[in-house]
């Protein structure tokens, strides 16, 4: 746990190939984290929907 | 075309030609295998419905 | 089974090769061309290339007594067979070129089927070969200078190809899954620290391929990734936060409405929608975690710069999805609404799982990095 505590050490080059996996890893985790937070925004919105007929009924 | 001189370098290149068609031969076989995967796909996606 | 090959678009020859004939291992990277975390394959690479099991050579005697012409058929034919090569590759290519889902299952197919794993472990053998049997050759050609240049041309050509898309075959023991690796183009599995040794045997063209730096460009576009992704991220614990506020508000309702608000999501098609986007997503993510040290052992062993950019956004994620699967746990227990909230807390749950998995893992290989530093230190000195 303590590497991900301690300050961001000076990023070392990184070579080509590197940087090209990098940015197919990051590229694929942005596309998942979008798709997520699809999903919780009809989550959210089923929730408020079922919680207005609630409380509409009180 | 120059005379050869080493015996060795004969014995390389022919150690070469046939690594280079194993080599060959195994990556047909992978390309085979895809091609068989690659009609598989097809044939699935002509059967699903196409809204996700 | 058998399957039938020919050797080139010229020769008739024709060679059945047994599909069973090897053990298909029970994972890609138990083969010893893999990296292995702790660095020693960079070691076993050199005798990975067993000269016992290297197709047999003539004997200097024997040599001596082949004729030129000979040996100019076996430079012509090793062409074909480059031609050949460079064909598969352009194959390989388009494969890498099509549509991420139809080429996600392509290759998973393949790599998970007995016969793909057999095969994939004889083009790894193969390489080997092939790229021992042109270093060798190169190194020879070297000191021979203008020695026949027909050679020396087809001798850097086979580089070329073993530096190619088949070369990330044997290395990674895949093509490319739901992500291709762009580093393919060089073979991209030697391209990390401390494979100098490894180096040592490859072809100088491949050596400075895999040696060579991000380019400004290359930079550029990983910045763009990053924050991009940053950006996701800021949402994604906003719309997080946003969600838990709305449960907070469920919590404190009545029992009796407390399970009607389940029941009403249950039945709540936007509900169910959601559950399965997210749920589906989950299981993308954490393949995506699980196949990390397979689909990008570069990374895996490259700086710490780059594991704390991989892990620093995960665990802040799981961090905050902590609480809302526990607000959603609350939800279940409250009854009424299991199928959904089922759904939704196994996958939760299990990519918490898979995160912290993920976590530890290259919290050891950060260690293990620092660890064959040290003994390289400890070597050099």
């Amino acid at each position: 746990m303590n590497h991900f505590d301690q300050p961001q050490p000076e990023p070392a080059e990184l070579t080509s190939d590197q940087t090209e996996a990098l940015i197919e890893f990051d590229t694929a985790e942005k596309d998942l984290i979008e798709q997520e937070n699809f999903g919780i925004d009809l989550l959210i919105q089923a929730a408020e929907e079922e919680l207005r007929k609630i409380e509409s009924k009180n | 075309m120059n005379t050869l001189d080493t015996a060795e370098i004969i014995a390389d290149t022919q150690a070469l030609k046939r690594a280079l068609d194993e080599y060959n031969k195994a990556i047909a076989a992978y390309l085979k295998q895809a091609e068989i995967q690659r009609m598989r796909y097809s044939i699935k996606q002509s059967f699903n419905s196409p809204s996700n | 089974m058998h399957e039938t090959f020919s050797t080139g678009p010229n020769s008739d020859e024709e060679v059945v090769i047994p599909t069973e004939e090897r053990a298909a291992p029970e994972t890609v990277d138990e083969t010893n061309i893999a990296i292995s975390p702790e660095g020693t394959s960079i070691e076993i690479a050199d005798s990975l290339v067993n000269p016992e099991s290297l197709p047999p050579n003539e004997t200097l005697a024997d040599s001596a007594a082949i004729e030129n012409s000979e040996f100019n058929r076996t430079v012509e034919s090793i062409e074909i067979g480059s031609t050949l090569a460079e064909t598969h590759e352009a194959t390989l290519a388009e494969i890498q070129q099509l549509p991420q889902e139809e080429q996600a299952f392509i290759t998973t197919e393949i790599e998970q089927s007995p016969e793909g794993k057999s095969i994939i472990a004889t083009i790894k053998e193969k390489f080997a070969h092939l790229v021992h049997a042109q270093s060798k050759l190169e190194q020879k050609l070297t000191d021979e200078h203008n020695y026949n240049p027909k050679l020396i041309k087809m001798v850097g050509r086979i580089g070329n190809i073993a530096g190619g898309i088949g070369g990330t075959i044997a290395g990674h023991g895949f093509l490319g899954a739901a992500t291709s690796v762009a580093g393919s183009k060089a073979g991209g599995m030697w391209a990390l620290k401390g494979f100098e040794k490894v180096a040592a045997n490859l072809p100088q063209s491949m050596r400075e391929k895999l040696l060579a730096k991000a380019s400004p460009e290359q930079i550029e576009r990983l910045a763009s990734a990053e924050s991009e992704k940053a950006k996701a991220l800021e949402i994604h614990e906003a719309k997080l936060a946003k969600l838990k506020e709305v449960m907070d508000r469920v919590a404190h309702l009545s029992p009796e409405d407390q399970q009607a608000f389940a029941q009403g999501m249950e039945h709540n098609i936007k509900a169910q929608t959601g559950a399965e986007v997210l749920s589906e997503a989950h299981t993308k993510h954490q393949t995506l975690f699980e196949k990390f040290e397979h689909k990008f052992p570069m990374l895996a062993t490259a700086t710490e710069y780059t594991t704390h950019v991989l892990i620093g956004p995960s665990l802040h994620a799981l961090g905050i999805g902590k609480d809302v699967l526990h607000a959603i746990e609350l939800m279940a227990a409250g009854g009424g609404a299991e199928h959904l909230t089922k759904k939704l807390v196994n996958s939760g749950k299990h990519l918490g799982d898979i995160l912290n998995k993920f976590k530890n893992k290259v919290s050891n290989l950060v260690q293990r990095k620092e660890n064959i530093l040290d003994v390289g230190a400890a070597q050099a000195a």
